[in-house]
């Protein structure tokens, strides 16, 4: 080529490149990327504040409000009796409640060892003597103009562990209810 | 600003007010880009008048949309007809320097595989303007149609005058490999 078809050729090119050089403003780009990050900011916001609410309502946040005691199943009985304090919770009944032996076995085999129990200072000699499941049912009824939640029987295990000192069992973990049951 | 529906309103209408309002507009615009073909404030005058006369002559029937663009189109024809006709007179205009920046970055002549026509290496050449950024493709576009300068590009863009002759020089390479992959030696 020489440099004249080479403008032959741009003489020939579509005029939305034409209009697009004639068109730009930097200030304007920059104001349109801004916007379009503050859109995506917004709806990020918007997802997360959706997820927030919907784990409120379920009742994901609700932390036990446990009484620990040196028995563990009434730390888990005061813990499932505190929901009763709940503004949604119309009635709350335990019906029944107790330690499992073989949940309680199978965690402790599954946590020995493991490095959740590393992280969190469990030896295996901690696990076997301060580490225990109990698995209770309980009767809910709710106030459905303010939970998703539905009534009915659940049953649940909750994991807990003994502070050596005080000798006193706090629940570190649970299992999403199983609200199946009848 | 009159808008620029009123100025082609003011073509079909035949009144002379159509290239006032059209001069008033878009004038500045387009002795700029006159000058920087023909390189001389006199032949880039005559330049744009006759672009004039030529929009004149086309509005009707034609309706451009977007009216810059089409009449900058004018402009740029006529100046490089300007251009060739007085090449003798080697004048170093941006075009010019434009135009020997591009020879340099492609093959040489000896090398034609094929002979393309100006349309298609116009498709050629869009196609390789789709693969740069918007702001490439601006900066790009202001010095090989418009032969603006890297100063006023740099103004345009807000980069300096040393980031787009790089910014050029980067996008000359990649066109001449992507040419070279299309076979289009030119």
């Amino acid at each position: 080529m020489n440099s004249k078809k080479f403008t032959e050729a741009m003489s020939e090119i579509d005029n939305k490149y034409v209009s697009e050089a004639l068109s730009y403003n930097r200030i304007r780009l920059l104001k349109k990327s801004h916007k379009r990050i503050a859109v995506l900011v917004a709806a990020v916001i918007a997802v997360l504040s959706l997820c927030g609410f919907t784990a409120y309502e379920l009742g994901l946040f609700d932390p036990w409000l446990q009484k620990p005691s040196a028995e563990p199943i009434e730390t888990v009985r005061s813990a499932i009796e505190g929901q009763a304090d709940k503004e949604y919770t119309i009635a709350l009944r335990v019906e029944d409640i107790k330690v499992d032996e073989d949940e309680t076995a199978r965690v402790k085999a599954m946590y020995s060892g493991s490095e959740l129990a590393e992280v969190r200072g469990w030896t295996d000699e901690y696990l076997k003597e301060h580490f225990i499941v109990v698995w209770a049912k309980y009767y809910t009824e709710y106030d459905h103009t303010k939970t998703f939640l539905d009534d009915g029987y659940t049953e649940q295990y909750f994991y807990l562990t003994q502070d050596t000192k005080s000798g006193e069992w706090t629940i570190i973990d649970n299992t999403s209810p199983n609200t199946s049951s009848k | 600003m009159i808008e620029d529906e009123k100025i082609v309103e003011l073509f079909f209408k035949r009144s002379e007010l159509a290239i006032r309002e059209l001069d008033n507009k878009y004038g500045k615009v387009c002795h700029r880009l006159s000058y920087n073909i023909v390189n001389n404030r006199q032949d880039a005058e005559e330049c744009v008048n006759d672009a004039y006369l030529g929009a004149w002559n086309a509005i009707p029937p034609e309706k451009p949309d977007p009216l810059l663009t089409y009449l900058c189109k004018i402009v740029r024809n006529i100046s490089l007809k300007m251009y060739y006709r007085k090449q003798a007179a080697k004048r170093s205009s941006t075009y010019t320097i434009a135009m020997e920046e591009i020879e340099a970055c492609i093959a040489a002549p000896s090398m034609v595989e094929t002979e393309f026509d100006a349309r298609e290496l116009a498709r050629v050449i869009e196609s390789f303007l789709d693969t740069l950024t918007a702001e490439n493709r601006v900066i790009f576009m202001r010095r090989y149609w418009f032969s603006d300068s890297c100063k006023d590009i740099a103004g345009l863009v807000g980069l300096t005058e040393k980031n787009i002759t790089v910014r050029l020089t980067r996008i000359r390479q990649k066109m001449k490999k992507y040419l070279i992959e299309k076979g289009v030696f030119i």
